[in-house]
């Protein structure tokens, strides 16, 4: 039971009630003085937040995950081949055009950018400071990291910090799934196949089957997916063209 | 929708019922603590960890008391056990009857009684502060306040009578220019 400390002059056998409710005046007084701040309350925020609390405190191989990755296992032979050609794209995009394009219009942002302009993944990248956008460019940073760690030691059985920033990454990249600004469907396969690494890499820590120690780096390399966040993360580091043309021209 | 055909669906893992439920509570959960605790961010937290442990604990839900009184009792005990967690790593001294102010509100050029009052609010023993918050500012009845809380109706409303005179108390030097 929860225990609370009441004034110290209090009787709990008293029953008489002789109080007077509080003056109206004072009462509106109170309402007002204890009211929260003029700002709207953030229902879809805590709403989003409250389900991303439930997701992480699923298990982690949810029933949707495991379907996931049999889909995955039957398509990964018929996909590679086009896999292997858009890895070719992004590399000679990359290094041929290497700055992004500027001011994408919003809605032209997911069906009409080129493979290679990774910042055209995220809606509105080129000049946005929004949270969304912010987070999803700190968020890539962070798992980039990880990705090459797993990708570099396939059979190795993940260290107990890198299980760790797996969990801590897969809370950050189901929030941004659930965020509403990120709607673009190769942003959100990208963080679904993101999704399901950190997965494998947290259950590969406990397991002693070669197979599950197999998976992360499988994925990754099937996936592309150290090349597709690499691209993003240089993306968003880079300045904006015309900035850069300007800078050569003053200098 | 009734109560009892929302719990039902709820019990069944609909999700639409879900929403459903924190639309029809969460305002009033928030408000609850937010006035407890004083920090829009604590309240939006503990808001959260309010509907979180509600959906997992909708199963052993019995029906004994209202839905609102089940989820208002979870929700004055996650702020009341984070208040007390929240002073505790704020490395103050003594019980948090001697606490001066654990909710902080920044806010700037407030009139002076307004200031007054929260003064004194916020120097109410936790307790008594919260049967005043949840009675007078909430519109909570003894009987509701002795379920949440666990203590007795006599109990409750002899705090808000203690609560009602400290705060007179705490205005009386107001109370010719502001409350005649």
């Amino acid at each position: 039971m929860t225990e609370f400390h009441f004034d110290s002059t209090d009787r709990p056998d008293d029953l008489t009630d002789v109080d007077r409710p509080l003056e109206s005046p004072l009462r509106e007084l109170a309402l007002a003085s204890l009211d929260p701040p003029a700002s709207d309350i953030p229902r879809d925020m805590m709403w989003a937040r409250i389900r991303q609390q439930r997701r992480a405190a699923l298990p982690a191989a949810t029933p949707a995950l495991i379907e996931r990755r049999a889909r995955f296992r039957v398509t990964r032979m018929l996909t590679g081949a086009a896999a292997i050609a858009a890895t070719l794209a992004i590399g000679v995009a990359i290094g041929r055009y290497g700055r992004p394009s500027v001011a994408a219009p919003a809605g032209d942002v997911a069906a009409g950018a080129p493979i290679g302009d990774g910042r055209a993944m995220i809606p509105n990248a080129t000049q946005s400071t929004a949270p969304a956008v912010v987070a999803m460019e700190e968020h890539l940073a962070n798992t980039v990291t990880l990705l090459a760690a797993v990708r570099a030691n396939p059979t190795a059985r993940p260290a107990a910090d890198a299980s760790n920033s797996a969990r801590a990454l897969l809370i950050t990249t189901r929030m941004l799934l659930d965020e509403p600004q990120l709607t673009d469907a190769r942003t959100r396969q990208l963080l679904q196949d993101i999704e399901l690494v950190l997965v494998q890499i947290m259950q590969a820590r406990g397991s002693s089957v070669p197979a599950a120690r197999r998976a992360p780096s499988e994925t990754i390399r099937e996936t592309n997916l150290l090349l597709r966040v690499r691209a993003l993360v240089t993306a968003s580091a880079s300045p904006p063209a015309e900035e850069s043309s300007l800078r050569g021209v003053a200098e | 929708m009734t109560d009892a055909e929302l719990i039902a669906r709820l019990q069944a893992g609909d999700a639409a019922a879900e929403r459903e439920f924190y639309d029809r509570h969460v305002d009033r959960v928030y408000r609850l603590v937010f006035r407890m605790s004083g920090r829009a961010e604590l309240a939006q937290e503990w808001t959260q960890d309010t509907f979180v442990r509600a959906f997992d604990r909708l199963a052993q839900f019995r029906g004994e008391s209202a839905l609102s009184s089940w989820l208002h009792s979870i929700a004055v005990s996650i702020t009341l056990n984070g208040l007390r967690t929240l002073k505790r790593r704020e490395a103050r001294t003594g019980s948090m009857d001697e606490a001066a102010s654990v909710g902080v509100w920044a806010r700037d050029a407030e009139p002076d009684l307004k200031r007054r009052l929260r003064e004194a609010i916020d120097a109410l023993p936790t307790g008594t502060r919260t049967v005043f918050v949840m009675h007078d500012v909430e519109g909570y009845t003894h009987e509701e306040i002795g379920d949440a809380l666990g203590v007795a109706v006599g109990t409750s409303k002899s705090q808000l009578s203690r609560a009602r005179e400290k705060l007179r108390t705490a205005l009386a030097p107001f109370a010719r220019q502001e409350l005649a």
